[in-house]
């Protein structure tokens, strides 16, 4: 029976020497901390950050490889944050209906304008009008084309949204998501195709300049990416490239018209948007042009509606930086990642700590007590294991569970590390356990009789406890760093975010400049091993009476 | 005799755990490695039959299938794969224990040799030469700071530079080397571009000419990494170097001599490093051995063409017998370390030559 009182006043002692050292103390605020952080990951943070780390599809909502949203306060160069909008769409037929009407009666003025003057008077006295407006209109209206049946033909099937944005930054918005919050309805007398929605964006700079561009057989339920639709449109592509970058652009002018294209239809829309004009504007380097945008997204259903819903939109501005500490390429939140891998750190720190050291007590303390040849073939099987090097094996492990099929978890790599590194410990403890054994209460125990399973865990074990603590709290560190390094060789975790893998992901892509995706993790790996490190430290100094001073 | 019967033991136990250890990875990779092989067969009399095509136009295809199954079981033969498996393993494990790896694959080590040669013993010595030269010149260097300042830190217990070291050896016990390496190359080659991203790379025709410029030139380009690992090395032993002083200093001849009235840094650089040498040695030759680890981790970072880069490289190809042979070197280094161990504290210690 174990005597609870005696245990705890006996814990209440060691208390009150542990607080006597400041780093022991130090040491334990820090395990608070990654402790914290790792529990209020799980709490506070979407389970599927974790668990759909490779794949989970809000990533792509996220710029990609962006700063923090704190950069703005020293940088100075200012990148747009994140922002969400939700707007209403307005019934815009009759206004369509109305500019239809005007547009075509233009046409006709500028057609009655070229006749011979006789010719167009004796016309309006024939209609009895006195202007050439009111002659047009009498002359569609005989066409049967009047301003009632436009109305009524349009009636329902034209939206538009909105967008004004004002933009006050340097480094443009990495892209702009517009969802649905419900699907479109369309209502026709006939069967119609749903996927013939035509959306046209018009996007307006401050400084007066137009874009417009057209996509026609949208889904009502599609995401729209007005960046994309301009990307997509050749007019609207050869408008900036003509009209713009051509003209007033001298370093865009001097590429080869396909790489120009390229540019236009890739990453650099944006910049070319947002900068003012001038040379350099292709590469963004002409300067932000700040000011009020208009984006119009116009929707058009097919000819034959009579009705169609108008959903509110969400309008996501996806920004160029995010959140508490950015981005990676794929757009993960990088401060997910990191939160979520405390509690990995922590679960495979502690978990290999109290595998290694148990199995090392165990092994090393029976060895010492067997002696003679069961010590020595159990020594020489421990030279072996400590021989035997890791990295080889895992990749073994690896290429196994590759054939069957299994991906490489954290556990997998820890269980072999635990398998192979137990052997260091048991060393240590084997020659702690020979001191123990050649004590005078061993032999009296002997001599009574007591079994050597006995002896071994009642009264040698007990002696080493202190030593294991102190020692577990050491070895945390250890594992720690090994899980690192293996996933940054690419023989870790595969499913899970671990500090390890963030930086190997950081490496393999030579983001080696993206302070905000390399400095955290390493920072975590330092922080969790430090506070194993103070306090195994604090132990050893309280256990180990010699090197206190 | 004493000493010879102990030198002898511990000889012949270093050379059958080496053996013991290469049988046992030789287990494990044996199957890996004769996959490798099978499927190199497979492509091989692919091949043959391709070239006889001409003369194979009257056969039927399962005479085709056949002489396909003939030519396969010929080649297993030929190269012993059809012997049952501890004798397959035994063979691959005495050919690995006697250095006669198998070809690696050919183009992929160009940067370890400069040429595309497949002889694997060959670059995996050039490897092992590359990391000796970064890595050792590290430790060494890191040893004699830390060796001075942990000297230093025991005199003065509880003073400032004790504090700094003490505190010094457990950051760096927490720090990943490679990360670290990763932070010098993002200050000190982006930030503030004083060094090369890489530590190897194209030696410029005019650099190579010149031996005084090309002994600069190498020394720009290794110094990231060799302040890495001084950075993250020289703590740990001038801690472990601090704590064996110590222990040293409060043995009674230290006191003896204190009392004879022999000057203090005679004491200390005289008496106390003489008796302190052996432990620190051993302390900081596990400590080089455990920070191999990282070292390996290091040179993918800085691009280094040694055992780390090496493994990398072979890991990534899939090329087994780069993998066992780099393997092989590894677990070669550190039986022959812990021997050459064996043998110093054989000849220090006084007791081996009776109890043996």
């Amino acid at each position: 029976m174990v005597n609870w009182e005696d245990v705890k006043i006996k814990l209440v002692e060691f208390w009150h020497e542990y607080r006597r050292f400041k780093i022991g103390l130090a040491g334990l605020a820090l395990l608070i901390l990654v402790v914290s952080i790792a529990v209020g990951a799980w709490i506070f943070l979407p389970k599927e950050a974790f668990y759909e780390w490779n794949t989970w599809s809000e990533w792509a909502k996220n710029p990609k490889r962006a700063p923090p949203i704190w950069v703005n306060m020293f940088s100075t160069v200012k990148y747009t944050p994140p922002e969400e909008e939700i707007i209403s769409g307005v019934d815009i037929s009759d206004e369509k209906a109305i500019q239809e009407y005007k547009a075509k009666l233009n046409e006709v003025v500028n057609v009655l304008k070229g006749m011979p003057k006789e010719q167009l008077k004796a016309l309006m006295e024939s209609f009895h009008v006195s202007s050439l407006e009111d002659l047009a209109a009498k002359i569609l209206e005989q066409t049967g084309f009047r301003l009632e049946t436009i109305k009524k033909e349009y009636e329902g099937r034209f939206i538009l949204y909105r967008i004004e944005y004002t933009y006050q930054w340097d480094i443009p918005t990495q892209d702009i998501i517009i969802r649905f919050m419900k699907p479109i309805y369309i209502k026709a007398p006939v069967e119609l195709n749903e996927s013939k929605i035509t959306v046209r964006v018009i996007f307006s700079r401050p400084d007066g300049l137009n874009i417009t561009a057209v996509v026609r057989s949208a889904n009502g339920t599609d995401l729209i990416y007005p960046f994309g639709v301009i990307r997509d449109d050749d007019q609207a592509k050869s408008y900036i490239i003509n009209e713009i970058l051509r003209k007033y652009d001298k370093e865009a002018a001097k590429l080869p018209p396909e790489e120009l294209k390229s540019y236009v239809g890739g990453g650099s829309l944006v910049y070319i948007l947002f900068s003012k004009i001038g040379n350099g504007m292709i590469y963004g380097k002409s300067g932000p042009l700040r000011g009020k945008y208009v984006i119009d997204i116009e929707l058009e259903a097919p000819s034959n509606t009579t009705f169609m819903s108008i959903p509110d939109i969400k309008v996501r501005i996806v920004g160029s930086c995010y959140g508490i500490l950015g981005t990676d390429v794929m757009g993960r939140d990088i401060f997910m990642g990191i939160a979520f891998g405390a509690g990995l750190a922590l679960a495979v720190g502690i978990a290999y700590a109290v595998s290694v050291v148990l199995i090392g007590l165990f092994y090393g303390t029976t060895s010492a007590y067997l002696g003679g040849l069961a010590d020595e073939v159990m020594q020489r099987i421990n030279e072996i294991v400590l021989t035997i090097p890791v990295l080889p094996i895992l990749i073994l492990v690896a290429y196994y569970l590759r054939s069957i099929g299994v991906q490489l978890s954290v556990w997998h790599v820890i269980g072999v590390y635990i398998l192979l590194a137990w052997s260091g410990s048991a060393v240590v403890v084997r020659s702690m356990a020979l001191q123990i054994k050649a004590q005078p209460y061993i032999e009296a125990a002997r001599a009574v009789g007591a079994s050597g399973v006995r002896i071994v865990t009642k009264y040698m074990l007990p002696q080493l406890v202190p030593y294991a603590f102190a020692s577990m709290a050491l070895a945390v560190p250890a594992a720690i760093l090994i899980e690192a390094g293996l996933s940054f060789l690419g023989l870790g975790e595969s499913r899970f975010p671990t500090w390890g893998r963030i930086l190997q992901d950081a490496h393999r892509l030579g983001a080696i400049t993206d302070w905000w995706w390399i400095i955290p993790p390493g920072i975590m790996i330092m922080i969790t091993s430090l506070a194993f490190v103070f306090i195994g430290n604090a132990l050893d100094t309280i256990l180990n009476p010699k090197l206190r001073r | 005799m004493g000493l010879a019967r102990y030198v002898t033991f511990k000889a012949i136990n270093a050379i059958i755990i080496l053996f013991i250890v290469v049988l046992i990875i030789s287990y494990l990779f044996n199957d890996m490695n004769e996959k490798t092989a099978i499927g190199e067969i497979q492509e091989l009399v692919a091949l043959r039959l391709q070239q006889m095509r001409a003369r194979l136009a009257n056969l039927t295809e399962k005479e085709i299938e056949q002489l396909r199954e003939r030519l396969f079981k010929i080649e297993l033969e030929k190269r012993g794969l059809l012997e049952p498996l501890p004798i397959r393993v035994l063979r691959y494990a005495w050919k690995t224990f006697t250095f006669n790896f198998d070809p690696a694959t050919r183009g992929k080590y160009s940067i370890f040799t400069g040429t595309d040669t497949d002889d694997t013993r060959l670059i995996v010595l050039l490897a092992m030469a590359n990391t000796a030269m970064l890595f050792t010149t590290a430790q060494l260097i890191a040893l004699t700071i830390g060796i001075f300042l942990g000297l230093q830190a025991a005199r003065k217990i509880g003073r400032l530079l004790d504090r700094g070291i003490s505190l010094i050896a457990m950051l760096s016990a927490s720090l990943p080397m490679w990360w670290v390496g990763i932070l010098m190359i993002y200050i000190f080659a982006y930030v503030i571009p004083i060094f090369p991203t890489v530590a190897r790379e194209h030696v410029p025709d005019e650099v190579l000419a010149d031996p005084f410029k090309y002994f600069i030139w190498t020394i720009h380009h290794l110094a990231l990494p060799l302040i890495t690992i001084i950075l993250v090395s020289f703590g740990s032993i001038a801690w472990i170097s601090r704590n064996i002083v110590i222990g040293v200093m409060q043995e009674d001849f230290v006191t003896t001599a204190r009392a004879k009235g022999v000057p203090e840094r005679k004491v200390i650089y005289g008496h106390v490093l003489r008796a302190a040498s052996p432990p620190i040695v051993t302390m900081s030759a596990f400590g080089i051995i455990g920070s191999f680890f990282g070292a390996i981790i290091s040179e993918t970072v800085f691009q280094w063409p040694g055992m780390g880069q090496l493994y990398w490289t072979a890991i990534n190809v899939n090329d087994t017998s780069v993998v066992m042979a780099v393997t092989y070197a590894s677990v070669f280094l550190i039986i022959l370390v812990k021997f050459t161990l064996d043998l110093i504290y054989g000849i220090l210690d006084p007791r081996v030559k009776t109890k043996w």
